[in-house]
């Protein structure tokens, strides 16, 4: 196995060594820099809600946890919504949404942190999740969604609806901001950019191939 | 390479469909306008095409030290990382990883590197269910067929194809509605990622600082694979690997771009390490298998560029033969510019592939268009430089490209073959261009025209209007 790895590179470090020019050095901080596309702080939010509106992320700024309550009962109500996977988030604790569902009749919540197999068959069957977003970009107008106890993968990639709260305070400007090694701490993360979506047949574009087929965001600000 | 594959004949009968005619032209046009939109919104692209040439030459530059910094990492965060000499090993690979998980049905998503090792039929083979789940692919496996693009591997099948394969082999309802065809194959394909307890994943970069796998996708596929099955294999060429989060997002920027013409893809997923304690999915065994399959002799010779690739498909959208020939005609795994490049290094067994870069007319459209800089027309001549001096090209064409050489070296030479040419030829021409040539040329005129040369050469015209027109 240990053997496997060096005979392997050792092929390359031969390789290399027959080439007389030394290889060029990485570009220099200034001109990572240069590649950076968002540096203004102040309109984060517009750049945000324009582009994931193009991405058809139905976006819905809201002004106060009250509002936010309000108007994500009223959502799950438009949208015949039966049965709910909420993720034990501390955020959304701290917002009282499960408070604000339980008050809408004949919808079933579901906590997915129970046990994997209890996730699996809920994730797979629910008709939409709930869950809030680590971050965003406003560079592309993406959420930023990470693996953790409380968030597991499933929850935000199953069900056919996804619903993602987002307070504004997590909008970061350009992918150079995001991409650093203190945010790949976490074993999985995802940028999500739009709905899933698939255009292989005949170029046709259509929202829902494997994913969500419809993303909902709340931007808290 | 597909066996016994008849270059004019797979090419004659491109031509003369006309669907396929149509789906090519629409698809390549149409994402080439969109890449050149999007590409717009990065200010001046072709800095960016600079500084990504500069991370792809680092990283090849450093590729042992890259790669042993991306496997200690993946090491430490509870990882196995696998080493392949060539197609036969990483089958081997995977194989024994699914049986030693006891895995019976395998979920993939779309790796070009998988079609290169074959592994499908292998995974079939051992009694281990394999599913294809991007959608294209999944059409494809269905129907037996192959992919046509890097990107969009299903361009050559029409809606109605769809409809009655799907009629068929999954007994549904006859529709020819794309949405429809998408929710059916949704539905059927729901139940294989639950049940699934292998996933394989094609990695499109791996950073070394992190031990992190990038996998880009539009369908959440991926993202399913990622999240569902216990055990994970991810595959890649060993060329995949860049240093640091930083060069992600650089590359990033122009890939998606380049690729598709939006910012970035519906799901970007990075995966640092198998599932940690407390979380209840994602893999609990994490697998890299990493490819050499002769890229290290690639690297060693004149064409270790074409290791830069970031497998975008510009290249395709902009080449005048793909448009016109398609991805299956080549009868490669990977078609277009890049892959008349690569294909005869990476397959070098196959006598046929030697003469994949003919199939160019070195226009230079992928030179302008690739973001990692390729100078893929300089290999494309270098390669047909091969084939002349040391190859099996016959005795009679190197005699004649010898010959023209000569002739070409020198002013006074030109202007005398010319002369001679064009006495030669004027029998045999009408209104200017010769259509057939009596043997041994009639094989070059079977497939152009050749025009017969100017009573008045270029040269005599610009010396008497000094340059100017008429
Ligand atoms: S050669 Fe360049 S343009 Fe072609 S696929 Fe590779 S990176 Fe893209």
């Amino acid at each position: 196995m240990n053997t496997q790895k060096e005979v392997f590179l050792q092929h390359i470090r031969s390789a290399l060594l027959s080439h007389k020019t030394a290889p060029a050095p990485l570009p220099t901080d200034q001109e990572y820099q240069s590649a950076r596309l968002v540096n203004n702080q102040a309109d984060l939010t517009d750049r945000f809600i324009r582009l994931a509106r193009e991405a058809k992320m139905e976006v819905y700024p809201v002004h106060s946890p009250a509002q936010l309550r309000d108007e994500l009962s009223l959502l799950i109500q438009r949208l015949h919504l039966k049965t709910i996977l909420l993720a034990d988030d501390p955020l959304l604790a701290s917002l009282a949404i499960q408070t604000a569902l339980q008050t809408i009749p004949h919808l079933e919540i579901i906590s997915p942190s129970i046990d994997s197999d209890t996730l699996v068959s809920a994730a797979f069957t629910s008709s939409a999740a709930i869950s809030a977003a680590a971050l965003a970009l406003a560079e592309t107008g993406s959420l930023v969604l990470t693996a953790a106890p409380y968030h597991p993968r499933l929850l935000s990639v199953a069900p056919p609806v996804h619903i993602c709260i987002l307070p504004a305070s997590r909008l970061l400007p350009d992918l150079l901001d995001l991409l650093n090694p203190e945010n790949f701490a976490t074993s999985h993360l995802t940028l999500v950019s739009s709905p899933s979506k698939t255009a292989d047949i005949e170029m046709t574009l259509v929202y829902g191939a494997h994913g969500p087929i419809t993303e909902h965001l709340f931007l808290l600000e | 390479m597909i066996p016994s594959h008849n270059f004019k004949k797979s090419i004659r009968s491109a031509l003369e469909n006309p669907h396929l005619q149509n789906a090519f032209e629409e698809c390549t046009t149409r994402r080439t306008q969109r890449v050149i939109d999007s590409l717009s919104q990065l200010g001046d692209p072709d800095s960016f095409r600079y500084l990504a040439q500069k991370i792809r030459e680092y990283s090849i530059g450093h590729l042992d030290e890259l790669l042993r910094q991306l496997a200690d990492n993946l090491e430490s965060l509870g990882a196995q990382v696998h080493w392949a000499q060539d197609a036969r090993q990483a089958r081997e690979i995977i194989l024994d990883i699914a049986r030693r998980h006891d895995c019976h049905l395998c979920i993939k998503s779309k790796s070009m590197t998988s079609e290169e090792i074959e592994l499908t039929p292998t995974l079939t083979a051992a009694g281990i269910e394999t599913v294809e789940t991007d959608l294209g692919e999944f059409i494809l496996q269905l129907d037996d067929d192959r992919p046509s693009h890097i990107i969009t591997p299903m361009i050559h099948k029409s809606r109605q194809e769809v409809a009655a394969l799907f009629q068929n082999k999954l007994r549904s309802q006859y529709t020819e509605e794309p949405a429809e065809l998408t929710a059916i194959a949704r539905q059927h394909l729901r139940e294989k990622f639950r049940q699934a307890d292998l996933g394989i994943v094609g990695v499109n970069f791996a950073v070394a600082q992190t031990g992190s796998l990038v996998v880009v996708e539009n369908e959440g596929n991926a993202r399913l694979t990622i999240s569902r099955p216990p055990v994970l294999i991810g595959l890649m060429g060993m060329e995949k690997v860049i240093p640091s989060p930083r060069d992600l997002a650089v590359l990033l920027k122009l890939l998606v771009r380049s690729a598709v013409g939006l910012p970035l893809t519906s799901y970007t997923n990075i995966i640092t390490g198998p599932r940690k304690p407390g979380e209840l999915d994602g893999p609990q065994h994490l697998y890299l298998v990493i490819l050499d399959n002769r890229r290290s002799e690639i690297l060693a010779g004149p064409y270790r560029d074409l290791l830069h690739c970031l497998r975008c498909g510009a290249c395709l959208n902009v080449c005048p033969v793909y448009r016109k020939i398609g991805g299956h005609a080549y009868g490669s795994v990977y078609p277009g510019p890049i892959g008349i490049a690569i294909t005869p290094l990476l397959d070098a067994t196959d006598r046929q592939t030697e003469f994949l870069p003919e199939l160019c007319s070195l226009c230079g459209a992928c030179l302008d268009r690739c973001p990692a800089r390729i100078d893929l027309p300089h290999f494309l001549i270098q390669h047909r430089r091969d084939l002349i001096t040391h190859r099996r090209s016959s005795l009679l064409y190197k005699l004649i490209l010898t010959a023209w050489t000569w002739f070409y070296r020198s002013p006074a030479r030109y202007r005398f073959s010319q002369k001679w040419l064009r006495r030669l030829l004027l029998p045999l021409a009408r209104r200017g261009w010769v259509r057939h040539l009596p043997p041994p040329g009639f094989h070059w005129t079977a497939v152009r025209d050749l025009p017969l040369p100017k009573k008045q050469l270029f040269r005599d015209l610009w010396k008497k209007t000094d340059g100017r027109l008429s």
